[in-house]
């Protein structure tokens, strides 16, 4: 058991998956650090008060940042300046570890000046390092091309520990957020009326609140989606396991079942249909967008593989 | 790396792989609250007020890592909705013999002053009120806000940034006002740009 654990942790597989997420994540995260910058936000955001709003900066310990640069406006335009960089990098696989590990401890300084973030910013906390601790450059990646240039090639195969270790994270993050739903709203005594709810928050919504009470059935039907989509996160585990890159038939009779229904795509599209719907309809900023950049782990390096040849 | 230091890491990592899955469910393992424990048959009330404890125990030397790097697994999206939510309401005057101006509101594009950056979401994480209430930077926040209308509009010497009630309507009817604010903070220039 222990062995066959410490093998599964051993992997290998093409990095196609991880690159892309890496791509996918770092412009993310870029195109969030660049509407700080457009919007004019950075020294509001990561300046000690009265100039900004980055209360975390008096905290105690302080933050790494302002022992370093202090709380100044100056060094929150620095270190926008540092995690953009960062980003930037990480998203061309340009000295890639380095640039994820930066991009990380930038991630958490400008958290812990800002403290109230969202949960995008909480799961990007998890993923940089991971991908920075990965080989999601070994493809599409700068630092793949300097390797090839010097006569030395990326491995074909790398740890898939990563990608492994982020679908948990993913799947766990959908499973919590299904479990944390408190309120009644979500559920059938509460008529399903979770999602109305929100399009008529204020500060979420993006039309007008009241704008789309003719589809106030849709909404229903997609906050009871959203609930069995969540819920049954952990058994996207049990899909994958079933409908092997082998093409092994496993699960007898049911797993057969699962595989011609392709329950496996019917979840992956419910996800990113609740996420597109969640663009459209509501003012959540990269939030969906950061969930969708995961989305690539879930597909197999023989399925990209399959839809290159496809398309060349 | 030789074939018996690879098995030896492959070990490693798989434990401190091991070691984060671990940590992660007993970070995000969910936790009842005082309502969900009332209505708990009185052989598990015991056991749901002690799950706190232990977990706070299993995590303790871990938090010197955790904490600077706020990472949390209890992931609480849209846990509540409906019921009294907020509006935000930004107003202003040139002095105390007026009326006061609106300036910016949310969901009202006839009075949308610095709209871009205050529905930018990091900034508007720092005045949107969570299910637990007002944030901490909502006070800097307004201080902030104050400064930079006093700096852009030099006319005005006083602001007022306030949150109004409103009740969210059942069957996506919108939303009516309860007709009442909370957390309103007033500001003067002389307080703000001395």
């Amino acid at each position: 058991m222990i062995r066959r654990w410490v093998a599964f942790w051993d992997q290998r597989e093409p990095a196609t998956p991880l690159a892309v997420t890496r791509i996918c994540v770092g412009l993310v995260v870029l195109f969030d650090l660049l509407i700080a910058k457009y919007q004019g936000a950075v020294p509001a955001l990561w300046s000690a008060p009265p100039v900004g709003l980055a209360w975390g900066a008096s905290s105690d310990p302080a933050p790494l940042a302002t022992r370093w640069l202090g709380a100044s406006p100056h060094a929150a335009e620095l270190l926008w300046g540092i995690a953009f960089a960062a980003a930037l990098l990480m998203t061309l696989g340009a000295l890639h570890r380095v640039a994820g590990l930066v991009l990380t401890v930038a991630l958490i300084e400008l958290a812990r000046l800002e403290p109230d973030g969202d949960a995008i910013d909480q799961l990007l906390r998890v993923v940089v390092p991971v991908l920075a601790l990965s080989r999601a450059n070994a493809r599409f990646a700068l630092d793949a091309w300097f390797w090839r240039w010097r006569g030395k090639p990326p491995p074909e195969n790398v740890p898939a520990w990563p990608r492994y270790l982020l679908i948990l994270q993913l799947l766990w993050m959908y499973f919590s957020a299904a479990q944390n739903r408190l309120d009644p709203a979500w559920y059938p005594q509460g008529g399903f009326s979770a999602i109305s709810h929100v399009l008529g928050d204020p500060h979420f919504a993006r039309f007008a609140p009241g704008t789309l009470r003719r589809i106030y059935p849709l909404t229903q039907l997609a906050t009871a989606l959203t609930m069995v989509f969540e819920g049954s996160a952990p058994l996207m585990l049990l899909w994958l396991w079933l409908d092997p890159a082998s093409g092994e038939p496993r699960g007898g009779k049911f797993g057969a079942l699962t595989r011609a229904l392709g329950v496996r795509w019917i979840w992956l599209a419910l996800g990113a249909s609740l996420h597109v719907g969640i663009v459209v309809t509501m003012q959540l900023g990269i939030f969906p967008f950061g969930m969708l950049a995961l989305y690539p782990l879930l597909l197999r390096p023989e399925e990209y593989e399959r839809v290159a040849a496809r398309l060349l | 790396m030789s074939p018996i230091v690879g098995r030896a890491w492959a070990v490693v990592r798989a434990l401190l792989i091991t070691l984060a899955i671990a940590l992660g469910l007993i970070a995000g393992w969910p936790m009842p609250d005082a309502a969900a424990i009332a209505r708990l048959p009185p052989a598990l009330r015991g056991v749901a007020t002690t799950m706190p404890k232990v977990q706070a125990a299993l995590l303790a030397p871990f938090r010197c890592f955790s904490d600077p790097c706020q990472l949390a697994q209890r992931w609480t999206l849209f846990s509540t909705t409906g019921g009294v939510r907020y509006r935000l309401w930004v107003e202003a005057r040139s002095n105390r013999k007026q009326r006061f101006r609106l300036l910016y509101r949310a969901q009202d594009p006839e009075h949308a002053f610095m709209r871009g950056v205050l529905e930018y979401r990091r900034v508007r994480n720092a005045w949107n009120p969570s299910r637990r209430g007002i944030k901490q930077s909502y006070a800097p926040f307004t201080v902030w806000l104050s400064r930079a209308i006093f700096l852009q509009e030099p006319e005005l010497n006083e602001t007022r940034i306030r949150l109004e009630r409103v009740q969210i309507l059942e069957h996506g009817e919108g939303i009516a006002s309860l007709g009442d604010f909370s957390d309103e903070i007033v500001h003067t220039r002389a307080e703000i740009v001395p």
